[in-house]
C-alpha cells in the first residue's frame, strides 16, 4: 500500500494499492464502500488489475500515519456484507448498470450520438426512474438484473473474499516523496469512477464559504 | 451599532443568508426543492409532473408506475416540515391535464390529506391548462401576494418581481477536478425560478439559452441543492453542460 499527497495546496491525496494477485478489479467497489465509512471523504477511485487508486479530499498518507485509518480493518472480510449492498445501492456504478439494463430492456432508449437532445420534457432519465423504482419495487427484475451485472461484472464478491482473506495481516504501508511507476497507469485514469457522497457536500459547501472570504476580502479592500 | 453590523455583513456576501431575497422578500429554500415564505406562511412548489410515468405509459414507453405516489410523499415531507397555512404548486403540476382526473383512489387521497386545514393553489402550466375540480384547492393562472407574482413561465419582459418554474433549472459547478450537478433556485434578487419537484421531472443548465435575458448575469445566483442544505454559488462559477 502506498499513497502520495500533493501536499502544496493539499488538493486531493490518492492513495495506491499494488499486488501481483488478479484481484485488483474486483476489490474497488468495496473499498470506496468502506472508504466512505472510514471518513476519508472520498472523491473517486480506477483499478486495473494489478493496482487500485483512491482520491480523496482527506490525506489519507497521513490518516494512516496518525492511525486514523486503519487499513487492515478497511479490508476486512466484513466489508462484504449490508455495507457493500448498501453503497452498491447509491453507487453511481449500480445506476449505470441499472441504465444498461434499461436500455436493453427497451424501458428507455438510447440516445444517439449527434441526436438532437429532445428537451427537458421528453426524456426521462434513468437515474430518476433508478430511485422511484428502488423506492417502490426494490425486488423488480431489472433491479435485479443490475445487481447482478455489478456483482458479478465490475465487483465479483466471491474472488474478493479470497482476496481479503490473503491480505489478511500482510498489508504494509508505505509513504512515497513521488508517484509509484505502478501507480501510474491507474493514475492516468484518474477521475473515471466517482464516488457520490459526502465528498460533493464538503466540496458545495467549501465553494459556498471561498465565496463568503472572497467578499469579505473585497469588501475590506473597499473599505481601505 | 448598527452601522458595525452592516459593515461585517456585506451586501455582496450571498451565502451569510440562509435566505434568498425577492424583490426584499426573505424566502427559504429547502433542501427537498421547496420554497418556504415565511412572513406569509406559505409554501411554493414548481412543476410537480404528477402522472408523467403514466403519460409516457399512453405513449407506449412502460415507466415504473410510482412517480406521482414518490412525489406526494417527497410533498408530504415538506409539508409536515414546515406545516405552512397555504401552498402554491406553480403549474406543471399534472404531466397532462386529463390524468388528473384519473388519478389513482389512494393518490388522489393522500392530496386530499394534503390539502386538508391548508389553502392550496394550483396554477395552470402549459402541461395542465385545464385542470379538474377534482383535485381540490383554488384553480388559477397567476397568483400575486405581497407584490410578488407567482406564475408558471417567467415573463420575458416586465419588471421582474415574480418566482415561476417551468424552466427545470440545474447548476453545474467544478471544483478540485469534481463536477457537481443539482437542481436549482435561479435568481437575480428580483425574479426567482423554482428547480422542478416532481421524481421524473429532469433538468435544464441554468446557463442554457432557454434562460435567455431572465437574469442580470452579473447578479446571477444558482442556490444548489444539497443533501441538507442548499447553496448559494455566485452565476461566475457556473458552467454549461
Amino acid at each position: 500500500m502506498r499513497s502520495w499527497s500533493k501536499s502544496s495546496r493539499a488538493d486531493i491525496s490518492t492513495i495506491s494499492f499494488a499486488t501481483r494477485s488478479r484481484g485488483g478489479s474486483h476489490i474497488r467497489a468495496s473499498v470506496c464502500c468502506s472508504r466512505e465509512r472510514a471518513d476519508a471523504a472520498p472523491l473517486g477511485f480506477v483499478a486495473n488489475e494489478y493496482a487500485l487508486a483512491i482520491w480523496a479530499l482527506n490525506d489519507m498518507g497521513e490518516m494512516v500515519k496518525t492511525r486514523r485509518l486503519d487499513l487492515a480493518k478497511l479490508f476486512d472480510e466484513d466489508m462484504l456484507g449490508d455495507d457493500l449492498d448498501a453503497w452498491l445501492a447509491e453507487s453511481s456504478l449500480m445506476k449505470r448498470s441499472f441504465g444498461v439494463c434499461a436500455i436493453i430492456s427497451g424501458l428507455i432508449e438510447r440516445r444517439h450520438p449527434g441526436q438532437e437532445k429532445s428537451g427537458r420534457q421528453m426524456t426521462v432519465s434513468w437515474d430518476l426512474i433508478y430511485d422511484v423504482l428502488r423506492q417502490h419495487e426494490p425486488d423488480h427484475i431489472l433491479l435485479r438484473a443490475a445487481f447482478a451485472d455489478a456483482a458479478t461484472g465490475l465487483i465479483d464478491v466471491g474472488r474478493l473474499n479470497q482476496f481479503l482473506q490473503r491480505i489478511c495481516g500482510r498489508i504494509r504501508h508505505i509513504a512515497l516523496s513521488q508517484v509509484s511507476p505502478l501507480a501510474v497507469p491507474a493514475m492516468l485514469e484518474i477521475r473515471r469512477e466517482s464516488v457520490a457522497g459526502e465528498a460533493s457536500e464538503t466540496l458545495l459547501r467549501e465553494t459556498v464559504e471561498e465565496l463568503i472570504a472572497e467578499a469579505f476580502s473585497g469588501h475590506a479592500q473597499r473599505k481601505a | 451599532m448598527l452601522n458595525a453590523k452592516l459593515d461585517l455583513m456585506p451586501e455582496s456576501a450571498p451565502s451569510l443568508r440562509s435566505h434568498i431575497l425577492v424583490a426584499n422578500h426573505e424566502m427559504r429554500p429547502l433542501a427537498a426543492g421547496a420554497l418556504y415564505w415565511e412572513a406569509e406562511d406559505t409554501l411554493l412548489v414548481a412543476d410537480l409532473h404528477f402522472e408523467k410515468g403514466a403519460a409516457f405509459a399512453a405513449l407506449g414507453m412502460l415507466l415504473p408506475p410510482y412517480d406521482t405516489r414518490t412525489t406526494l410523499e417527497r410533498l408530504h415531507k415538506v409539508i409536515s416540515a414546515v406545516e405552512p397555512s397555504r401552498i402554491v404548486a406553480l403549474g406543471d403540476s399534472f404531466h397532462r391535464s386529463n390524468l388528473a382526473e384519473s388519478l389513482a383512489e389512494d393518490d388522489l387521497a393522500m392530496l386530499t390529506r394534503l390539502q386538508q386545514g391548508r389553502e392550496w393553489y394550483w396554477i395552470c402550466g402549459n402541461h395542465d391548462p385545464h385542470l379538474p375540480a377534482c383535485i381540490g384547492g383554488t384553480i388559477c393562472t397567476t397568483l400575486t401576494i405581497n407584490g410578488i407574482t407567482l406564475r408558471h413561465e417567467p415573463s420575458e419582459n416586465g419588471s421582474g418581481r415574480e418566482i415561476a418554474g417551468h424552466l427545470h433549472p440545474v447548476a453545474r459547478i467544478a471544483r478540485r477536478g469534481s463536477v457537481i450537478r443539482r437542481r436549482c433556485f435561479a435568481t437575480d434578487g428580483n425574479r426567482l425560478v423554482m428547480p422542478a419537484f416532481g421524481a421524473y421531472a429532469g433538468g435544464l443548465n441554468v446557463l442554457d439559452q432557454a434562460f435567455g435575458t431572465l437574469f442580470l448575469r452579473n447578479r446571477l445566483e444558482a442556490w444548489m441543492m444539497g443533501r441538507a442544505d442548499v447553496y448559494p454559488v455566485l452565476g461566475s462559477l457556473l458552467l454549461p453542460d
